[in-house]
């Protein structure tokens, strides 16, 4: 268990961006109709957004942050930090981090981490952005969390074709002497590597001409039992230890990982689901981008004006989790932009 | 959860209810469930979960994947109960 707490550091804005193609697993063909029937009301998924193969998840953080720079006046020496979490970066390297900097113009002086992590994503990018502002004194800094999943998919594997979908996110944080505290708890359990995972492109299995492009397996059913194992013990030990309730808890934020897996966390966790949010039927599961893509379509408009108390959980390939409990608001969740 | 309360029977009776196949009447204990035309690999995750929902037991992909018929599951759930 890694439970801490980061003060002073508030979120200002939570925007999205997903590629304009939107597929309906009602019309997939590697699933016969009744299937696909089944598939839609058991998993939840319905649309899912499939990016080109011209459009990478660092281009839809930079559409994401680009919005945001407009509409709220940002300029590019604002910024004194910037995190990329992707597992579906543009190149083996460099890292993401160092395009976006050119792109955006970032200054020379950002401090930049790329974070190779899955579904969890969201919540190790906030702790290790909020740390590093915490601890060097930087004022500002941009949270770049997106994947384009759909790109490294068997197209004929019916077990992950209709779950992935693509977006990107960028979060926006700063230094505040008004900063509540935000907690986190984070861990993972390296016996469930082979749950989620590309098996070759990497230097163990390189690719060989013969394989074809590398693609994601994923073992559903351990995906399911490392999630109960974890993930609950993780947001009992955080409202714990950071001395709240659940029912101090405004909207649980979960990873969106299928239907049938998170009312299974709910139920487990005695949440009724009018307190955590979905976008799975709208925006499917889109790996680390599920948690800021549900915070700014959910509740995005309320947050405008309001402040809530939430608890962010997320959980995948690793195996790895992490929950937040953070109090969030007024803050800026512009319209989803499309590319 | 006591092992001794859920006879096969009952089992069987929960196994049903994961599926909407009206055909399941004639399911039995000798029943391959891969054989079943509602079979796939979300029915599959719909029976770990219902495992999970009904009796707290958890089945991995290796058990469920080692399994033939409902027997099988039948002794791997009623064995973690014990257990």
């Amino acid at each position: 268990m890694a439970f801490f707490q980061i003060p002073g550091i508030e979120i200002k804005d939570v925007a999205a961006a997903v590629p304009t193609n939107s597929v309906d697993n009602m019309d997939l063909e590697c699933l016969g109709y009744t299937d696909r029937m089944n598939f839609v009301q058991k998993i939840g998924i319905r649309n899912r957004r499939v990016a080109p193969s011209n459009l990478c998840a660092s281009d839809l953080c930079i559409a994401a942050t680009q919005h945001l720079f407009k509409l709220r006046g940002y300029h590019q020496d604002d910024f004194g930090a910037l995190i990329f979490v992707t597992q579906t970066p543009d190149y083996l390297l460099p890292g993401n981090c160092t395009f976006v900097q050119n792109r955006l113009g970032l200054s020379n002086s950002t401090y930049m981490l790329d974070i190779n992590q899955g579904c969890a994503g969201y919540v190790y990018g906030l702790a290790t952005l909020a740390g590093v502002l915490y601890s060097t004194g930087i004022e500002r800094g941009l949270l770049l969390v997106g994947d384009t999943v759909t790109r490294i998919l068997a197209q004929s594997d019916n077990t992950t074709v209709p779950i992935f979908s693509d977006a990107g996110s960028a979060t926006v944080l700063e230094r505040s002497a008004n900063g509540n505290v935000m907690y986190f708890n984070l861990g993972a359990d390296g016996t469930g590597t082979n749950v989620i995972r590309v098996e070759h492109g990497g230097s163990r299995n390189p690719v060989d001409k013969n394989q074809g492009a590398p693609y994601l397996s994923m073992k559903g059913i351990d995906v399911l039992n490392y999630s109960i194992r974890h993930v609950i013990p993780n947001i009992s030990q955080l409202l714990d230890l950071s001395g709240y309730d659940k029912d101090h808890v405004d909207y649980f934020v979960f990873h969106q990982a299928n239907r049938i897996l998170n009312e299974c966390l709910y139920k487990k966790l005695g949440i009724s689901s009018e307190k955590a949010p979905e976008t799975l039927g709208v925006f499917g599961n889109t790996s680390c981008a599920t948690i800021p893509l549900t915070i700014n379509h959910c509740i995005g408009k309320y947050l405008e004006t309001s402040t809530v108390k939430l608890v962010l959980s997320g959980f995948g390939v690793g195996f790895s989790w992490g929950s937040a409990l953070i109090e969030l608001g007024p803050v800026h969740c512009p319209d989803i932009v499309e590319i | 959860m006591n092992s001794k309360d859920i006879t096969t029977e009952a089992f069987i009776e929960d196994f049903k209810k994961n599926f909407d196949d009206p055909i399941l009447e004639d399911i039995s204990v000798s029943t391959r469930f891969r054989d079943l035309a509602e079979w796939s690999s979300l029915q599959a995750l719909v029976v770990v979960t219902s495992f999970e929902d009904n009796y707290a037991v958890t089945l991995s992909g290796a058990e469920l994947e080692n399994s033939e018929t409902i027997a099988d599951l039948y002794s791997i759930v009623i064995s973690k109960i014990k257990s």
